[in-house]
């Protein structure tokens, strides 16, 4: 038996004739592959989850200051908001917003994070995942297997697309990490495989198209508020996906036409700076300002 | 290809802002830590084109010192350690240049060690924390620092690779990757050999006594997956 799946077709078909979950097969997948072990696998879950609830943590104090300035203490804002009561979207959506924000402050403030799938969308597993589970009283081994769910959604659209907003734009880095945390989310709340893709489907769609432009090329802005809306979209397609609700287009095809569209994005919108908000009159003025602390900062070292 | 594990999606565990620029510049540093057994008097660190563009935005010259300091991508001291080289009189210096020829992420660190030697490595950040050795004391080589590495240099001259080989064979290690270059035919060659499990001491000894024309042996442990 080959557990290597290598769509979502068939990952769904390994999980109908198993009778097993998708974090199950990614772990039968893993042993099959590797010369790793169950237990080593579960001690990895485990720090990397520990680290991700400390990058919350960390952020959501509100003195992390990004290299350059632009950002730092916008998650400890949004959390103080929500206390008070009386927000729009209620406090699990916020809460979990906010996380996503504050694991981005501290990784633009050289702090630790996990890449997941990359640095400049590592707020949206932690801030989507872990806020839920711990506001829903979920264990550590199911917030693992949710996480575990997520990491395959990644795996296939590493395969079958790309994770790099050099090669696909922001839409396959955070529309990436959202797909992930949408399954993950799915997983956690108890629903099906077809669930799950179904949840990223939707939520790759949702994102579809959205450019890598970050200014003076930081992973800060627009990057962090990026984390955040990408954290609410899997929440919502999650939501969605649980209350039955289809994707017209499925998870496979989804995929390839992220793919496709970033494929034909210009090189001035993935990435280069050269584009988008990184070229507008704010964008290039914050540029030149850096650019002149910079080099103050080169002639002291060299 | 290898193809992609539950840890190339979900990792590394890394200080941030940039995989490539922080994490992938950090083992670069490490690498040259490794090959310099730690003993390093002094550093030269030239950094190319992206890394020295937007290098300092993305924390590259604290992890590349940090790296050479022993620090790991995922030491939340990685941000101070310019000021740790300064406590520690740890010596460097940074230099930021364009070169058209060369990766756009690349680092090349010279290093001259206490006793006298003189090392030089060339590597790129190829993405998502994953490096690329490609030169090594002005010798192109290709090389992951993700396996167990040895590093030979000897003198260019038949059944070189057969002998080195045959003593690997001899004490059971698999040899995953091998790479073979020379300055000039019956000059300084380097062999490069990245291996599936550790090498032992006693097999570098081995090479060593046994072989002639053997000038250096360098052996690296795995920099990839703290974790």
């Amino acid at each position: 038996m080959s557990y290597n799946f290598i769509n979502g077709k068939q990952l769904l078909e390994i999980c109908r004739k198993e009778e097993k979950k998708i974090w199950e097969i990614l772990i039968l997948r893993e042993l099959e592959e590797t010369d790793t072990t169950y237990e080593a696998i579960m001690e990895r879950m485990d720090k990397t989850i520990s680290v991700m609830d400390r990058s919350i943590e960390k952020g959501l104090q509100g003195d992390q200051r990004s290299l350059s300035g632009l950002i730092g203490g916008e998650s400890h804002l949004l959390e103080e908001y929500r206390k008070k009561g009386d927000t729009l979207l209620g406090d699990g959506v916020l809460k979990a917003a906010a996380a996503s924000m504050a694991v981005l402050e501290v990784n633009a403030s050289m702090g630790k994070i996990v890449a997941a799938p990359t640095a400049g969308s590592s707020g949206i597993i932690p801030g989507g995942i872990l806020t839920l589970g711990k506001e829903r009283g979920k264990t550590k081994e199911e917030i693992i297997r949710s996480v575990l769910t997520a990491t395959a959604i990644g795996l296939l659209i590493a395969r079958n697309a790309t994770v790099s907003g050099a090669e696909g734009g922001c839409q396959a880095e955070v529309g990436t990490a959202s797909a992930m945390a949408a399954g993950g989310i799915v997983e956690l709340m108890g629903g099906s495989p077809e669930q799950v893709l179904t949840a990223a489907a939707l939520t790759i769609k949702n994102l579809e198209g959205l450019v890598c432009d970050p200014i003076a090329g930081r992973v800060e802005c627009p990057c962090m508020k990026r984390n955040a809306i990408g954290t609410v979209n899997a929440m919502l397609c999650a939501d969605m996906a649980l209350a039955g609700i289809q994707s017209i287009v499925p998870f496979d095809d989804a995929v390839d036409a992220m793919y496709r569209v970033g494929r034909s994005l210009p090189y001035t919108l993935k990435e280069t700076s050269l584009g988008g908000l990184a070229v507008t009159k704010t964008g290039l003025a914050i540029t030149m300002e850096l650019k002149e602390k910079n080099e103050k900062k080169k002639k002291r070292n060299s | 290809m290898k193809s992609l594990g539950i840890f190339d999606i979900l990792g590394p565990i890394m200080i941030g802002p940039s995989s490539s620029h922080t994490a992938g510049a950090n083992r670069i540093g490490q690498v040259a830590r490794q090959m310099a057994y730690g003993d390093i008097l002094f550093a030269e660190v030239n950094l190319f084109n992206s890394f020295a563009k937007t290098g300092q935005g993305h924390g590259t010259d604290c992890a590349i010192i940090g790296g050479l300091l022993g620090m790991k991508e995922d030491d939340e001291d990685l941000k101070n350690a310019l000021q740790i080289a300064k406590k520690e009189n740890f010596s460097y210096q940074i230099h930021f240049l364009d070169a058209e020829e060369e990766h756009p992420n690349t680092a090349e660190i010279k290093m001259t060690l206490k006793n006298g030697e003189q090392l030089q490595i060339k590597g790129n950040s190829t993405g998502g924390g994953a490096i690329q050795i490609v030169e090594f004391n002005n010798m192109k080589v290709s090389f992951s620092g993700s396996y167990f590495t040895v590093i030979v240099r000897y003198l260019d001259s038949p059944g070189m690779i057969y002998q080195i080989a045959k003593v690997m064979a001899e004490h059971n290690v698999n040899i995953g990757f091998m790479d073979v270059n020379r300055e000039s035919k019956g000059q300084e060659a380097v062999m490069v050999m990245e291996c599936d499990k550790a090498v032992e001491e006693s097999v570098i000894k081995r090479i060593k006594r046994d072989i002639e024309d053997i000038y250096d042996i360098y052996i690296f442990n795995p920099i990839k997956d703290v974790g």
